[in-house]
């Protein structure tokens, strides 16, 4: 089991109030130390979920990611977490991709043509333009009007971004969030019921970031 | 962004490529308050500038300030191997950094390039500028790898290749002169690609002034500025004051 968990610092003062059990899948690409390192700060109850069989006992999901969307999906299907991330969404667990594992979330991604993603949210994964570009640094996330299932922003705030591709909903209602990017509106955040995804990282967003980790250890939402 | 050089063992600040140690992980969380600091910075940069630079050592030390600091971290140094690289994203690095792996070893470049992603990966171009205004692209040890400003043909390589690119000015480095701006025009070529400005930064006024170049994404210094007292948070108000649209940030959480 969890071989991360207890690596951060000592002195988690509000682990005992933060005593939901969240599952952070493991599937052997990403940024897992990062995110380690936030849900300990935040003092979360979480263990890494590296087996199908564990998935079922996890309250709550993240799927963390940084990589290629084909790498990712072979990885995820090579250590059988697909079907039991499925069930698990079917099952109505809250579960939180971040970046690469909000692109998961949809059903295709540009990066890798013909390799289908997981397809809980209605949504294709594409190139943001221009074609050659990434977008990296911090951009500020607003409220989205079709807001989803996503507890609204109280206000705009400043989240980390790094990618090349993002998420467009087949849907405006399941667009949660947009940051204005070379002159365009790009999703930051979509929700769907207990499907939630966002493109930027919440573990490098300073404190409104490990905020976000900290609402969904706690309660199983997205809320910005 | 703040750039910290390591050594495997300890910190440095760099002085025209020349190194003036500050101490290990213990003595910066005590004198320089890393932790503190890094709530006026948006990235954090480390690059391993020994020869014998192992990833093996350097991921144990990275995993030292990810496990405090929440915001993204960068690394170069030492990746000769994907496996390095690998090492060193387990470790908590975001990015990773190639300078002249760039021109001799592309081949190692576009494979983290196809594991972590285009925007996982940071060119670094070390450059100097002679008095008649033409650039060289040298190596870290001022080797000279290129002649002249890029030309297309080099950005049809580099540009799928990195997600942005550190204009790092040899000259300026370590002199607390500013950056030398009137040097972009040189790298038109590449522009495709966002920019990041470093060397020569000693005032938050040179700060504030690259990052109002649009040209420019970012400001990283490993300067003394960002060393002494208050030069990150003086140099983060001087940003605002001239009107610098910066990232605000909420204080992290009580533990």
């Amino acid at each position: 089991m969890n071989k991360l968990r207890g690596t951060g610092p000592p002195g988690l003062s509000s682990g005992s109030s933060f005593v939901q059990s969240l599952g952070v899948v493991d599937y052997g690409v990403g940024n897992m130390r990062s995110v380690a390192n936030a849900l300990n700060r935040v003092g979360a109850d979480w263990e890494v979920a590296r087996h199908p069989g564990e998935l079922t006992r996890f309250q709550r999901l993240l799927l963390p990611g940084v990589g290629a969307f084909g790498s990712a999906m072979a990885s995820l299907a090579g250590n059988g977490l697909t079907d039991s991330i499925m069930d698990a969404a079917d099952a109505g667990v809250p579960i939180l991709g971040i970046c690469l594992g909000m692109q998961l979330l949809s059903e295709q991604s540009d990066e890798s043509p013909g390799v289908l993603g997981l397809g809980l949210i209605a949504a294709q994964t594409k190139t943001i333009t221009p074609g050659m570009a990434t977008n990296t640094g911090f951009r500020r996330v607003r409220l989205s009007s079709g807001g989803g299932d996503a507890i609204p922003l109280t206000r705009e705030k400043d989240f980390y971004f790094n990618h090349s591709f993002h998420v467009v909903p087949a849907m405006p209602d399941l667009i949660s969030a947009t940051f204005q990017w070379n002159q365009q509106e790009v999703v930051a955040a979509v929700s769907s019921r207990n499907i939630f995804g966002v493109q930027f990282h919440p573990e490098k967003s300073q404190g409104q970031g490990l905020a976000v980790l900290r609402k969904f250890a706690n309660d199983g939402v997205l809320q910005l | 962004m703040l750039g910290l050089l390591f050594d495997g063992q300890n910190f440095f600040l760099s002085r025209n490529f020349r190194l003036q140690r500050l101490g290990n992980l213990a003595w910066l969380r005590t004198n320089f308050q890393i932790f503190q600091l890094a709530s006026f910075v948006d990235e954090i940069v480390v690059f391993h500038v020994a020869r014998s630079a192992d990833s093996e050592s350097f991921g144990h030390a990275l995993q030292g300030l990810a496990e405090e600091i929440f915001v993204p971290l960068s690394v170069g140094g030492g990746i000769r191997r994907l496996e390095d690289a690998d090492r060193l994203f387990r470790a908590g690095a975001d990015r990773v950094m190639f300078s002249e792996m760039l021109w001799s070893n592309q081949t190692l470049v576009e494979a983290v390039r196809d594991k972590y992603g285009k925007q996982a990966v940071v060119g670094v171009m070390n450059f100097t500028s002679s008095e008649d205004g033409e650039i060289a692209i040298r190596s870290a040890g001022r080797a000279k790898l290129g002649f002249g400003s890029p030309s297309a043909r080099d950005a049809e390589e580099l540009v799928p290749l990195v997600g942005e690119l550190v204009l790092q000015s040899i000259d300026r480095d370590g002199t607390g002169h500013g950056y030398p701006l009137g040097d972009l025009g040189k790298f038109s070529a590449l522009a495709e690609l966002p920019w990041i400005a470093s060397g020569g930064f000693g005032l938050p006024e040179h700060v504030a002034q690259a990052l109002l170049d649009e040209r420019l994404q970012a400001a990283l210094t490993s300067n003394l500025l960002a060393f002494v007292g208050t030069g990150l948070e003086l140099a983060r108000l001087e940003a605002a004051r001239s009107a610098v649209d910066l990232a605000e940030w909420e204080t992290l959480p009580e533990r």
